[in-house]
């Protein structure tokens, strides 16, 4: 294997070092292409994310990820990138590669973003046909290395960020959010963040606010039908979804309001998302039937037990991982010599069909069927006397063993470098 | 033969069982969906069983209220295969396997009543028994869906939201099956009832109703008023979702009465 990647992620570079290379690989193919102008490997690729820029290179040892570093810090304006930058070689490179497909050199361990974004990567490589054989086999064997950890662990499951939590929360309750409305009861950042979320997937927003002003401002931004605040009662029987967020140091959803409302919506599930500090709504309305209420440390915490969940499970993603990597090598090795043995058959199927040739001549009486199975026998017969030695080299490929029976099979058969490379 | 049928089902509806268990514990989506499969494998072999049963010769005496029983736990096998074509209620198989197995060994192994006599047979006690086998087939998976939805509301009330909540359906997925399964039941075992006692009169049993029977209209009458309460009342959720489970105890205890009445007649 002779990949190679040299990067920055958000493990070892800062958000503002990040952002100015990001900023500048923005075109993934003209960037794909201006590093291949700037540094000749034989095979590139470059994945570039908010949280990482990696090149992967395939080309002669040193030079390549020493140019590689020198177009990196080029972009960053002359910056000196070497505090930032890693560099992995051969398997090392292929496991990183894999792990960062399979998520597990994410920021948020199991996200799902990471895969589409090396696959968008690999396309934009294809399309700046800097991709070759290594690259061509390494980068979609990530992709089934990702797809397998996905199927075979929970990695993705369970939301990790209160927003997401919220919007995981209600779906458990609703199933699909589509059609369901989403009430914002006060205008923070917080709650506009998580009722983003919960439209995102289907929901209409509804907001109140004591200040009128605020409710327009954020209906303008985000399409939301304002409520009046002193119809606050009528809007929660309209609301499935509640987002908690005002400023006020008192709840303001007590018990006998919800009450009442539960009533007058027949019983129709209520779930109140309360990330005020101090909380909008009275803990005892989650004592109701049929409604339901989380508040920030309830979200923060379901979020914490996921993300120690993922972790459990990242590392049987970590034991595929390496699995993976071994198949992976012992693929390789054994295309490493796939073509001596492809030039050892066909030299020993010359060999066969010209004296095939030359028998047939004398024996002029032979018919096509006699003349089938003599040919017929001769492939068997080549065929059987090159299983054991093809077996071995196969056996042995990437050892130095591998290497000596490779070197013999060259001298005794005579092949030469420019015949094995066919 | 049959017999090698009935083990093979029986063994394959355990296995199901055991594999939505193991999800319902945390194991890989891909379980469910193999669960499923066994189910699928199960009811192929259940449905020759059937066969073999009501065709065989020398297995006919089989045809009575316990052979029934097997027919019951097919047609609730059906209905979940039916329901959870979609993937999202697959789950809802981890509450219906044990069922469909407690009825299955009960066709096999409880040999209290008898069958009903051939002079008696006709019409009429065949749209009895199915109307009841498909009204029960109907709230056996209205049940199982209940009781996933007791779990998962428990589990979003108590917020121990580890485990099986996140194996199982949504709330709402769960009440919308229940309240549809208990919809076909209700006029389905209506029906049961009405041909029952027609059939009994007709029998000469006249309107006598055997302790069995009442709690059987009793069961149905308090069936008809959680689907009124759910349709017009605004039941919902917990509620709901406990009446259909209180309702169908009831059904089990009607059930219980036909197997163990000493004469074995409807």
């Amino acid at each position: 294997m002779r990949i190679r990647v040299v990067g920055l992620s958000h493990r070892t570079a800062p958000l503002e070092v990040r952002e100015r290379l990001v900023g500048r690989l923005a075109e993934p193919v003209p960037a794909v292409r201006g590093l291949v102008d700037a540094i000749a490997p034989s095979e590139a690729m470059l994945l570039s994310t908010c949280n990482r820029v990696e090149a992967y290179l395939v080309g002669p040892d040193g030079a390549t990820t020493d140019d590689a570093r020198g177009y990196l810090a080029r972009l960053a304006d002359g910056r000196d990138l070497a505090p930032f930058l890693y560099e992995r070689t051969g398997p090392e490179a292929v496991l990183h590669l894999f792990r960062v497909a399979s998520s597990l050199d994410s920021m948020v361990v199991g996200e799902p973003q990471i895969l589409g974004q090396v696959k968008d990567a690999y396309a934009a490589a294809q399309e700046a046909g800097t991709l070759g054989p290594e690259l061509g086999r390494a980068v979609p064997r990530s992709f089934r290395v990702a797809k397998r950890i996905r199927t075979e662990t929970a990695i993705a499951a369970g939301a990790v960020s209160v927003s997401s939590v919220a919007v995981d929360l209600a779906e458990k309750i609703f199933g699909s959010l589509g059609g369901r409305s989403v009430l914002l009861v006060g205008a923070g950042t917080m709650a506009e963040d998580a009722a983003a979320r919960l439209v995102a997937v289907g929901g209409r927003l509804l907001v109140a606010n004591r200040s009128p002003g605020r409710a327009q401002d954020l209906a303008a931004r985000t399409g939301a039908l304002v409520r009046p605040w002193e119809a606050l009662e009528a809007a929660l029987v309209e609301a499935d979804v509640v987002v908690c967020s005002t400023a006020a140091p008192e709840p303001v959803i007590r018990r006998p309001l919800v009450e009442r409302v539960t009533r007058s919506r027949r019983r129709r599930p209520l779930f109140f998302v309360d990330i005020a500090v101090p909380r909008d709504v009275e803990p005892d309305v989650h004592q109701l039937p049929d409604v339901f209420l989380y508040n920030v440390d309830d979200l923060q915490q379901v979020a914490a037990d996921h993300a120690r969940e993922r972790s459990r499970e990242a590392e049987a993603a970590e034991v595929i991982v390496r699995e993976e990597l071994s198949a992976y090598d012992r693929e390789m090795q054994t295309l490493e010599v796939a073509p001596i043995i492809a030039a050892l058959r066909s030299r020993l199927d010359a060999v066969a069909a010209e004296e095939l040739a030359r028998t047939a001549a004398r024996l002029q009486g032979l018919g096509p069927e006699e003349r089938a199975a003599v040919e017929a026998m001769l492939r068997a017969t080549v065929s059987k006397l090159l299983h054991a030695p093809i077996q071995s080299l196969r056996d042995t490929a990437g050892s130095e063993r591998g290497e000596e029976l490779a070197s013999a099979v060259r001298a005794l058969f005579g092949i030469g470098d420019s015949e094995k490379d066919r | 033969m049959a017999a090698a049928a009935f083990s093979t089902a029986a063994a394959l509806y355990a296995a199901s069982s055991a594999l939505f268990l193991v999800y319902l514990a945390g194991a890989p989506p891909a379980t469910a969906r193999w669960a499923a499969r066994v189910v699928g494998a199960a009811a192929v072999v259940h449905v020759a069983y059937e066969v073999l049963v009501y065709t065989e010769p020398g297995v006919a005496s089989a045809h009575g209220i316990h052979q029934t029983l097997s027919t019951l736990s097919l047609a609730v096998v059906v209905s979940y295969l039916w329901i959870q074509r979609r993937g999202t209620l697959r789950v809802v198989g981890a509450f219906v396997t044990p069922i469909v197995l407690v009825l299955l060994f009960g066709a096999r192994f409880v040999r209290t009543g008898g069958g009903v006599p051939e002079q008696v047979r006709g019409a009429l006690l065949g749209v009895h028994i199915t109307a009841n086998l498909l009204g029960d087939a109907a709230l056996t998976v209205a049940f199982a869906a209940a009781i996933a939805y007791l779990l998962q509301e428990r589990s979003l009330k108590t917020k121990r939201l580890a485990g099986s909540f996140r194996r199982l359906p949504p709330l709402d997925v769960l009440e919308a099956v229940s309240t549809r399964c208990v919809g076909i039941a209700v006029p389905l075992l209506g029906i049961g009832a009405l041909t029952g006692a027609m059939w009994a009169m007709r029998g000469g049993h006249g309107w006598q109703l055997t302790g069995g029977q009442v709690v059987g209209v009793v069961t149905w009458v308090l069936f008809g008023v959680v689907l009124l309460l759910r349709l017009v009342g605004g039941w919902r959720g917990r509620r709901a979702a406990l009446g259909t489970v209180i309702g169908y105890a009831g059904a089990l205890a009607v059930l219980v009465s036909y197997l163990v009445r000493p004469g074995g007649e409807g």
